[in-house]
């Protein structure tokens, strides 16, 4: 039988259950699929394809037994669906702007998903208002790699499951590419860039990870219905968001106080969120990546001013020696 | 198609033919984006789910009578079409990505909708939105937007104050906005600018004031949309300027410059690009000491050397 079919006799097999079903009645319902050969690899099978149906938003749980309840699985009716939404013409031009920018973008995980949802959208509405023709958003550099997609589904695949991937690594900083296991935490997208932030088993810390420096990602086959690792309660993803070259974590930390010329206020202010605002165009640094810094203050060139303190100056002086 | 989006489709053509019965082949074929042929072999297999020992009513019978498709099912796969939950989560990470100024109201309300349906039900996959960051910069661009949007849907000119980092100075200039593009986080207006008597892009962040003008200008008559968006991301300029950067460096610069850089002695690179003026490859330079050094025209090469030393007499002043 194929995949598809077996899919999805099995969503109707537990959606007609009247109570929850063991493993074994599964095993006997399928045999050809689940009850041949070797019991580890059947479960293994079974695993995968609960797995599948999850992630296509099918809750399949596991019912203990206890207090007179049957032990086995089941699909929760109330839970399959979420409540309707409607939406109105204004609204639905909105979405397909929001929606059709992310379908543009081939490395977007849940593509799929989106995809489905604006099939059942457009379905349903009578009155198909496109999106505003004034507006254009792209998020994705021109060609993403081909190879970028499958990696990042791989990716959302395991940060779902909560599976260990191997990755192999190009690290720019290092020039060397290394093999490594990681428990993914996060994914955050920024400027058309994907970058994993995740539990590096090799370095025992969190790490990061550009996308498009990732040679391959292998999901941990292993118990697929069980996860390898669970996310601290503590970690923020968000924390990685918006982080400035200066805030990568190089050395103690050093406060910088610089200046800022008012007509690129409204520009760079963004950039300085997490700086103490010691006056208008005044603000002071916590730096732990001197260089980083450095390099966006040159970008500037004479629009943004060292105040504090002088051996900071002095670096991007001696810095610029080479170029006069 | 793989096979979520095939289940996904599947689930899909039972509960809207049950709750259409007699829908006609190519409606429902359009409905689902396929050819009416693909769409009669695709329900030919739907025919087939269910196995033995079921009642008999527990097969799924659907049928194509006079052009028209029916079912016949067990009930409990047929409910009203709505989205599951992994559907809900992708529409709120596309409008998430929205700014909210495109439409104040109408994104807010959307996020509202979806995000109450989400929180009413709760599975294993409740912290899944969490996971995946899409970084909206939190630039100022929130009234701005709307009055800009507001001029090219009404056709009004706009005087605008604008820092061109191209040319490294701030000027004054009346424009006719014909268009609004959001490219990798940052927001452009483009239009014909009368100072220039050309067509302009402006980044959103350089413009340091907006006021709407009482004139009014014509539909724009040389303005193609769809070739300008193709073509937005050549560069324009003609000159060629050329850079040298170390081994350090080497590794970035061809990861975002891809084609336009070869290699070069001791495993450096040099970087070609075409720009209308040297302000924006100097910054480059600048930016990228001491593991840069720029090599040609010389009037680059001129410009890089007094920018730096500018740069430098600011540093060194007392402060």
């Amino acid at each position: 039988m194929n995949r598809t079919e077996r899919l999805l006799d099995l969503i109707t097999y537990l959606l007609n259950a009247r109570e929850p079903v063991s493993w074994r009645k599964i095993k006997n319902h399928f045999p050809d699929d689940y009850a041949r050969g070797v019991e580890e690899s059947n479960q293994r099978k079974f695993e995968r394809d609960k797995a599948e149906l999850i992630a296509l938003g099918i809750p399949i749980d596991y019912q203990g037994g206890s207090e007179g309840l049957k032990e086995g699985y089941l699909i929760r009716k109330e839970k399959l669906f979420l409540p309707e939404v409607k939406f109105s013409p204004g609204e639905f031009s909105l979405l397909m702007l929001a929606a059709g920018a992310v379908m543009g973008d081939e490395t977007f995980p849940y593509r799929h998903q989106l995809e489905s949802a604006l099939d059942k959208i457009t379905s349903l509405q009578n009155k198909i208002d496109p999106p505003p023709d004034e507006i254009a958003i792209t998020y994705s550099t021109p060609k993403p790699a081909a190879s970028q997609s499958s990696l990042i589904n791989k990716i959302q695949d395991s940060l779902d499951r909560r599976k260990t991937v191997t990755l192999r690594y190009h690290a720019f900083s290092t020039g060397q590419t290394t093999e490594r296991d990681v428990n993914p935490y996060g994914l955050i997208f920024r400027r058309g860039k994907w970058t994993l932030v995740g539990w590096d088993h090799l370095r025992q810390d969190l790490r990061t990870f550009v996308v498009r420096r990732i040679e391959n990602v292998e999901v941990n086959l292993r118990r697929p219905g069980t996860p390898d690792y669970q996310i601290p309660d503590d970690f923020s993803l968000r924390l990685y968001q918006n982080q400035q070259p200066w805030e990568l974590r190089i050395h103690e930390p050093v406060v910088v106080r610089i200046r800022v010329s008012s007509h690129r206020l409204n520009e760079l202010l963004p950039q300085l969120k997490n700086a103490a605002a010691i006056k208008n165009d005044v603000f002071e640094l916590n730096v732990t990546n001197r260089s980083g810094l450095v390099s966006w203050i040159l970008s500037q060139k004479t629009d943004v001013q060292v105040l504090e303190p002088p051996d900071m100056r002095r670096q991007i002086c001696d810095v610029l020696g080479s170029l006069t | 198609m793989n096979v979520t989006g095939r289940i996904n489709r599947i689930l899909f053509i039972l509960s809207y033919v049950s709750q259409n019965q007699g829908i006609q082949v190519e409606d429902l074929a359009r409905r689902v984006g396929m050819r009416p042929r693909q769409l009669l072999k695709e329900l030919e297999f739907i025919s087939l789910i269910g196995k033995p020992p079921f009642k008999p009513d527990d097969y799924i019978d659907i049928y194509v009578e006079n052009q028209q498709v029916r079912i016949e099912f067990d009930q409990s796969l047929n409910r009203p079409i709505r989205f599951t939950r992994p559907e809900a989560v992708a529409l709120l990470m596309s409008l998430e990505l929205l700014d909210a100024e495109v439409d104040p109201d109408g994104v807010g309300s959307l996020k509202e909708k979806i995000g109450r349906a989400i929180s009413s039900s709760v599975d294993q996959a409740s912290q899944l939105e969490n996971r995946i960051v899409l970084e909206r910069d939190t630039h100022l661009i929130g009234d701005r937007f709307s009055l800009i949007r507001n001029a090219i849907e009404n056709r009004f000119k706009l005087e605008l104050e604008y820092f061109s980092l191209m040319r490294n100075e701030t000027t004054k200039r009346k424009v006719r906005p014909y268009f609004l593009m959001k490219k990798l986080g940052y927001w452009y207006l483009t239009g014909y600018c009368e100072l220039r008597n050309d067509l302009r892009t402006f980044k959103f962040e350089r413009i340091l004031s907006a006021t709407r003008l009482p004139e009014t200008f014509p539909e724009p008559e040389d303005f193609e949309l769809g070739r300008f968006k193709a073509d937005f991301d050549l560069s324009t300029g003609e000159r060629r300027i050329e850079i040298f950067f170390d081994k350090k460096l080497a590794p970035w610069i061809k990861e975002q410059w891809g084609t336009s850089v070869r290699d070069a002695e001791d495993e450096g690179v040099v970087l070609t690009v075409y720009s209308e003026t040297l302000e924006f490859p100097s910054r480059l330079v600048l930016r990228s000491a001491p593991h840069a050094r720029p090599l040609s025209p010389p009037e680059f090469v001129e410009k890089v050397k007094r920018d730096a030393e500018e740069i430098i007499s600011l540093q060194d002043r007392e402060v």
